[in-house]
């Protein structure tokens, strides 16, 4: 069954002269339990994609399904859990504030929400900074504190843009094992990245996007073989393949 | 209502964390003692100017605080994309909106409380003892109304303020477009009525209708100002009065439901 769905989705910032296409019809399925690796070097599209699908932006054609709900038409967020690239919280709120703001807006019941807070928080090893303005929080832990967000409501879809980035050795390994988990839950993930090794040990399938244009998408086998030795190279040869040929 | 009540408490909440509101409320506390001082350096109806400037300190300080508080806070929800917090949830932006509004109003509304009570102080203190002079129909009533009154009129501003945050691109643009608002919304009844009165130019003239539209589309928020009414204790009008409130509750809903419109056709890029 289809988690997400595009279809021929396009999209252009700016307008006259100063108009730039980001997004060029792109046509995209995310099965439902499968973890789904957005790769693409900075500026191909992949933010864009994220925003079009929260319905942050719209697109200038096509339309994008979220398990059969049209985005910007149907109400489809309770089934979301979002990570930002960058997490920006309200500094002077604590962490339970904004796990009590956030579960309670996406409809958590008091004790059930209680529950899951400490459980995440412990999990994410936030619980003894639960109390603290979030303002006094390093990067790491405002990424960790992002993801506990995008767990609390205990959704079906995950959409984390770049969850490793910022992180220490330690962050990356809680992430990584947060979304492994997730994966054993039959949840569906899509994540953007530029950590190839994470991609290549979490992913069922993944897409890659070059300056708006869809490259390729399948199964990390289909790629190795053909295109590389690894997902780096790849990774790489897709992406200077494309290139030359805009070139010329 | 739920989804509005819970984004009003956590703006409300971070917003009265914030210590730039301790710095609004420690100069107007500062602000009031050099009340009580300057009031001392009247030798006659100390009374009245000890009202008045209580009253403007609240009106002033409430200017700030929407100005250096509640402008910068939802200018940097949207430039800082906090707003993404709120909005990759099951809420919509109307939700958001009505629900910032809200937090923020109640902001304003504490801080004219606070201050009310500041400036209440600073009036009783610098006319007692003093033997003064007291205007023969003041009443705390009166002076509490005008504080209403006044608050009501910081809610409209905010209101304003919020369709050009809404509309801006940078939350400095918003800013200065605030200011120009609030100087706009205070000075164009006077301007057209001495126009008028002067006959400088002709009722149909181009520069007449122009002020004339202005005056339409903006409120007028000096019919707010009561500072004089409180500091002579002049008769009221309740009927008038009445209008004023009908007047200025709906200028903000109305303003809000056009912030939202425009809202819900900007893309969060």
């Amino acid at each position: 069954m289809t988690a997400i769905q595009f279809n021929n989705v396009s999209k252009t910032y700016g307008q006259g002269l100063k108009k730039q296409k980001v997004l060029h019809d792109l046509s995209l399925s995310i099965m439902t339990g499968e973890v789904f690796g957005f790769l693409g070097p900075n500026g191909a599209g992949k933010s864009t994609t994220i925003k079009l699908l929260l319905n942050f932006i719209r697109p200038d054609q096509g339309d994008i399904h979220v398990k059969q709900c049209r985005v910007g038409k149907d109400n489809y967020l309770h089934h979301i859990g979002y990570l930002p690239e960058t997490p920006c919280f309200y500094e002077n709120l604590t962490a339970s504030e904004i796990m009590y703001f956030s579960g309670k807006i996406s409809g958590l019941k008091q004790d059930q929400l209680k529950e899951q807070t400490q459980d995440i928080l412990k999990r994410l090893k936030l619980d003894h900074a639960q109390s603290w303005q979030i303002g006094t929080y390093s990067k790491g832990m405002k990424q960790r504190l992002g993801l506990a967000l995008a767990l609390v409501h205990d959704p079906e879809i995950y959409i984390l843009d770049e969850p490793m980035s910022g992180l220490d050795p330690m962050g990356r390994y809680l992430i990584t094992d947060v979304i492994l988990e997730l994966k054993q839950r039959g949840k569906t993930v899509f994540f953007s990245s530029h950590i190839l090794s994470d991609v290549e040990k979490l992913c069922n399938r993944i897409a890659i996007l070059n300056k708006g244009k869809h490259l390729f998408s399948g199964a990390i086998d289909e790629i190795l073989p053909q295109y590389g030795s690894n997902l780096e190279h790849a990774f790489m040869n897709i992406i200077q393949t494309d290139d030359r040929g805009k070139n010329g | 209502m739920d989804k509005i009540r819970l984004i009003a408490w956590i703006t409300f909440k971070d917003c009265i964390r914030n210590k730039a509101l301790y710095g609004i409320f420690f100069m107007g506390l500062i602000l009031f003692s050099a009340n009580i001082i300057i009031t001392g350096m009247f030798t006659w109806e100390l009374g009245k100017v000890a009202v008045d400037m209580g009253l403007s300190i609240i009106s002033f300080s409430g200017l700030i605080i929407i100005f250096f508080l509640c402008l910068p806070i939802l200018g940097n929800d949207i430039e800082k994309k906090t707003v993404y917090l709120i909005l990759s949830r099951p809420v919509t932006k109307a939700h958001y909106i009505i629900g910032k509004y809200m937090g923020l109003g109640l902001i304003i509304m504490i801080s004219s409380v606070f201050l009310g009570l500041c400036a209440a102080l600073s009036v009783k203190i610098s006319v007692m003892g003093a033997g003064t002079f007291i205007p023969p129909h003041f009443s705390w009533g009166m002076f509490t109304l005008s504080i209403c009154y006044l608050t009501l009129s910081l809610l409209i501003l905010l209101s304003l303020a919020f369709f050009w945050v809404c509309t801006s691109t940078h939350h400095f643009t918003a800013v200065l477009l605030t200011i120009m608002t609030y100087f706009i919304c205070h000075n164009m009844e006077n301007v057209k009525n001495i126009i008028l009165s002067t006959k400088i130019m002709s009722s149909d003239s181009l520069s007449i209708k122009v002020i004339n539209a202005v005056t339409w589309i903006l409120p007028n928020l000096t019919a707010f100002d009561l500072k004089t009414t409180a500091a002579y204790g002049l008769p009221v009008n309740t009927l008038s009065l009445s209008w004023l409130l009908i007047y200025g509750v709906s200028y903000s809903v109305v303003c809000i439901m056009l912030t939202v419109l425009i809202f819900q056709k900007r893309e969060l890029s």
